[in-house]
């Protein structure tokens, strides 16, 4: 088994979002800044590992049938130990990431690497698997989340861009992720077919 | 068939009981230190709502339906007078769940500053109720120049509420992201301007305050009545 390819897959050819269409809603929920994509980048990757890691070193003892009850249990169970912890050790982080971490639960990435990877692979191949994902999902989240911060609120880390330009809040809206989402899956396809032709 | 049943059931179980174990046992380590930071949140912005104010323990009085109204007095001298200062939480629906807000009032019900502790609402357009601006472009950092833009570290939607007359209609009005520039006009209209899509979030807040004044009201009139 070559780790190396397992962690470098997530990153375009079975990119997370633009690929498997995996973890849509915070990719356009969240991505309103830069800052806030890679905050969520950081607690998806973090969750995404432990889940990979602990489903694929108790895959023999599951029953097939109950497995995806048992992941979901993983997976809740994973997100809210970290959500108590960061409240009471780390307040600053727990209000910049607020929102962020129950919604990381709703993360089907998560819940599709359990069930497609690591219910059927090795420890480490499951570890180098979930940090190539959560590599992935972070560049594209933060692609997506640039645009959308640079037109919609003219700011970049929360700095303005251009002074005086009016930013357009169609950008932060729902309509401007979509929009901003599609060119991106435009990009990659053109990029994909030359590489073919 | 016992078999396909009884052990996916037992193995179920067996997760979620390891599950419950392991989230109890982290509840109970983070509970106290949880609610030590929700006690420290509220004082901090006690401190901001009632600058420079002697702040007295809380008083809790119950309301005529029944609702329980928490409100601290503070007392500070101007020129050698005494003035006091209220403050209180003021809960209202957002967009996505409550937003709670520390207010203080002065004895005109002119607001002395407002800081919101709790709020959940949209990331980008809501949530910007917390956002600190700056005119500080992204080139003046990168070059290490600064074009004078002013650093502003209060955020600038609760900071622009200093100075409203609760006793008045508050005003609505959209003029973008709120500079200092603006205070005095707004101010003479007795206005606030909008988070830019989010119009629903700043009704809410102005609602609460209205409606915190109203339950202020109330309970002081049962305090000093009680001391009579």
């Amino acid at each position: 088994m070559n780790l190396f390819n397992e962690f470098k897959k997530g990153l375009w050819e079975r990119n997370p979002i633009l690929v498997l269409s995996l973890g849509m809603c915070p990719a356009l929920a969240v991505t309103t800044s830069i800052s806030n994509a890679l905050w969520m980048t950081l607690a998806t990757t973090f969750v995404l590992m432990g889940s990979n890691i602990l489903v694929s070193l108790i895959k023999g003892f599951i029953p097939s049938h109950v497995r995806i009850p048992v992941y979901i249990t993983i997976v809740a169970t994973y997100v809210t130990i970290v959500e108590l912890s960061l409240h009471a050790f780390q307040p600053a982080v727990y209000k910049a990431l607020g929102i962020f971490i129950p919604l990381i639960v709703v993360n089907c990435m998560i819940l599709g690497r359990a069930e497609e990877f690591a219910s059927k692979n090795g420890v480490r191949a499951s570890a180098a698997d979930a940090l190539g994902m959560g590599l992935g999902f972070g560049l594209t989240l933060t692609v997506l989340a640039f645009f959308r911060e640079l037109l919609g609120a003219n700011t970049i880390f929360g700095y303005t861009f251009i002074q005086g330009m009016e930013p357009s809040s169609a950008m932060i809206l729902a309509p401007g992720a979509f929009i901003t989402l599609g060119l991106m899956l435009w990009g990659m396809n053109v990029i994909n077919s030359r590489k073919k032709g | 068939m016992v078999k396909n049943i009884i052990k996916p059931a037992l193995v179920l179980a067996a997760v979620a009981f390891c599950s419950s174990l392991l989230l109890s046992f982290v509840r109970g380590v983070t509970y106290p230190l949880i609610l030590q930071q929700e006690s420290d949140k509220e004082q901090s912005a006690l401190m901001l709502v009632l600058p420079g104010f002697e702040i007295s323990e809380p008083l809790v009085v119950e309301l005529e339906n029944g609702e329980n109204f928490k409100y601290w007095t503070g007392e500070k001298f101007i020129n050698g007078e005494a003035v006091q200062g209220y403050a209180f939480i003021s809960v209202n629906r957002g967009y996505s769940g409550d937003i709670r807000s520390m207010v203080g009032v002065d004895e005109n019900n002119i607001v002395l500053g407002i800081s919101i502790v709790q709020q959940s609402e949209t990331p980008g357009l809501g949530d910007r109720v917390n956002e600190r601006s700056t005119s500080e472009t992204i080139w003046g950092v990168i070059l290490g120049r600064s074009y004078g833009g002013e650093k502003i570290t209060d955020p600038w939607f609760q900071d622009q509420f200093k100075g409203i007359d609760l006793n008045k209609k508050i005003k609505i009005v959209k003029h973008g992201t709120w500079i200092s520039d603006m205070r005095e006009d707004l101010l003479r209209e007795n206005a606030v301007t909008s988070i830019t899509g989010a119009t629903i979030t700043t009704k809410a807040i102005t609602g609460s305050l209205k409606e915190g004044l109203i339950k202020l009201r109330k309970a002081k009139m049962v305090t000093e009545g009680g001391d009579k």
